[in-house]
């Protein structure tokens, strides 16, 4: 297991890392997600050993790490250039790990050509790196990466290189790669798809601080600050004030509306915010049956985006952002039409207002 | 379209005569090396080899070259060592020190010439190493140690210092990463480098004056001697002989310039 304890990175003033805390279980898929400039960068180069951390540690199995030099540490990294040796061939790049450990040359060719099957490269191995594709690069880098079993792999935004069709490709891939290998991986990116579809368990980091780690259902469902809300995706963000609790259902005064709210373990000032994610709110016409959570509104602007339309809806109590399915059976609503927007009770997730915003102000 | 044709006259001209005017001086030398007199002059009544021929049956010629040879190459091995691997620890090591390397490597082409010399020659006699092939060949490899240290750190410049860090996740410490990783993909800047140390080895005059005498004496410093004692014309035949050994090697080293990194 690795453990990131309290680390703090600090350049002069500003602080890249600030007392982020992290573990990470054996044989996990676990995603470092953040805007650029976030700090996940640094926190990558902490645990590689290429960065000397201020304060704080990481263990490795409860060993400290911050006195073994990255040569010694055992990890397979995968660049974001990917760095292979130019004046290698593929065969030599993926040996060159193994040779540095000093296994016997047959040894050294069986778990080349292993490696090399793995990434399914095998007829490339007399190639150089410039007569690859930006793709294949990226999986010598791979092969490159796992040939001597490390300890842990890490990868520092492998796929950002690759035109979108390649990079899903290869997300499917990298998955598999995990699976088949079962080593623990640790992935930087700034991509929350490539996080939510990847990862067992995502670190979203902004600003050097760590906001949320959990699983990318939790993630999404249940963020515990502003910024993880707006950062995996799109919300609507309505600020309201707790009336009264009455069993699970909580009352929420949102302008002149009252909703009801359920959800385990909410937020406990009286001033929160309600996060709603645009595909868990129905579009209706007006006049339309419909449950407890109704707002009326006028539909101001409507972008279709193949599989879903989005709708921005003018209400009582704020503009709100909602998506249907572009197949939903009350077809396109237009800018002008009057419309009703409508959730379920368990379809949003309740902030604490402090919460919502701390991580709104810094952006 | 006229005016086009004018601008291309004139800038084709104004280079030709820049390339005159560099290249003249060098090339009246081949008439000279040619010369049916018995001194440094023009032919008179006709073309002869005959002073080439002196140079070749002179034995004192040949040692001259051989000596140069030798000091030119051990200067040359020591140079590449010393500016290799400063270039490679100045760009490793991110920290004041590597300024300091930096500036200590590229003095000598900052001290003139001269001065060096004089500083050489006192030292030299503390040392024991006057008019000795080790003195000459440590003072050749010091002025010849900042074209390395420059060719090197320029190809260092355009490599990827990722290459680096991804050595060193894989096993290679800074030294392994430096011989496996490194100086494969320097090998242009070596090379280049290794060619001009030594061409900096083959006709340095002025230190050599001030620390050899009798056991030593290079090929310039014998010229130099032949010049000021009798205008001997065999001069222009070695001279020939170095412009055309110095044209090969700065040949090799475009050609190698312009190979790609890798194979």
């Amino acid at each position: 297991m690795l453990e990131v304890v309290n680390l703090t990175k600090r350049y002069g003033e500003s602080y890249a890392l600030n007392d982020v805390s992290l573990s990470i279980e054996q044989g996990t898929f676990t995603t470092i997600l953040g805007p650029s400039g976030s700090g996940k960068s640094t926190l990558l180069m902490s645990i590689a050993g290429f960065v000397d951390p201020t304060a704080g540690d990481i263990r490795l199995n409860g060993r400290s790490l911050l006195p073994v030099p990255p040569e010694r540490r055992n990890f397979g990294i995968v660049f974001q250039g990917y760095a292979l040796f130019p004046h290698l061939s593929v065969r030599d790049n993926v040996a060159f790990p193994l040779r540095m450990r000093r296994l016997s040359s047959a040894e050294t060719e069986r778990r080349v050509s292993e490696a090399l099957a793995l990434v399914q490269l095998q007829d490339y191995a007399d190639r150089f790196p410039r007569q690859l594709s930006g793709g294949q690069q990226q999986r010598v880098a791979l092969a490159r990466a796992l040939v001597f079993k490390p300890a842990l792999v890490l990868l520092d935004e492998p796929l950002s290189a690759l035109d979108k069709g390649l990079r899903e490709a290869l997300r499917g891939e990298l998955r598999r790669l995990h699976r088949k290998v079962g080593m623990t991986f640790v992935l930087v990116t700034h991509d929350q798809d490539e996080a939510l579809e990847l990862s067992d368990r995502v670190a979203i980091i902004n600003k050097g601080r760590l906001e949320q780690c959990d699983d990318p259902v939790t993630l999404y469902n249940a963020p515990k600050t502003r910024f993880v809300a707006e950062f995996l995706g799109k919300s609507n963000f309505i600020p309201v004030r707790k009336l009264g609790v009455d069993g699970a259902v909580v009352r929420l005064q949102a302008g002149g509306v009252v909703l009801e709210h359920e959800q385990a373990g909410d937020a406990t000032g009286a001033e929160a915010v309600l996060v709603l994610r645009p595909e868990r709110i129905q579009i209706a016409p007006e006049g339309a049956p419909v449950g407890p959570n109704a707002v009326r509104g006028v539909v101001e602007e409507t972008s279709f985006r193949g599989a879903e339309i989005s709708v921005t809806v003018r209400t009582e109590i704020g503009t709100l952002l909602a998506r249907a399915p572009s197949a939903h059976p009350f077809v396109r609503p237009a800018p002008g039409d009057r419309v009703v927007l409508h959730w379920m009770r368990k379809a949003g997730y309740l902030l604490d207002s402090a919460d919502g915003t701390e991580a709104a102000g810094s952006g | 379209m006229n005016r086009r044709f004018l601008q291309v006259v004139i800038l084709r001209g104004a280079v030709v005569a820049a390339l005159t005017y560099l290249i003249l001086p060098l090339l009246i030398i081949l008439p000279v090396s040619l010369t049916d007199q018995r001194m440094l002059a023009l032919p008179v009544n006709g073309l002869s080899l005959q002073h080439y021929a002196a140079v070749i049956q002179s034995e004192e010629w040949l040692s001259s070259t051989w000596q140069s040879l030798v000091i030119g190459i051990a200067s040359t091995v020591l140079a590449v060592v010393i500016g290799v691997a400063s270039a490679i620890g100045c760009k490793l090591v991110d920290s004041g020190r590597a300024g300091l390397v930096r500036i200590l490597n590229l003095l000598p082409i900052v001290i003139p010439s001269i001065i060096y010399a004089l500083g050489a020659y006192r030292f030299y006699v503390e040392v024991a190493l006057l008019d000795t092939m080790a003195g000459v060949i440590l003072a050749h490899a010091v002025g010849a140690i900042p074209f390395v240290f420059i060719a090197a750190s320029a190809s260092l410049e355009q490599l990827d210092l990722s290459l680096v860090r991804a050595a060193q996740s894989l096993g290679a410490g800074l030294i392994r990463t430096a011989i496996f990783v490194l100086v494969p993909n320097m090998k242009a800047g070596i090379v280049s480098g290794a060619i001009f140390a030594f061409l900096h080895s083959w006709d340095e005059i002025v230190v050599t004056l001030f620390i050899s005498s009798r056991t030593v004496h290079t090929l310039p410093r014998k010229m130099w001697e032949g010049l000021n004692e009798n205008l001997d014309p065999v001069i222009a035949c070695v001279a020939v002989a170095l412009l055309l050994f110095t044209l090969i090697l700065l040949l090799i080293e475009q050609k190698v310039k312009r190979m790609p990194p890798a194979g």
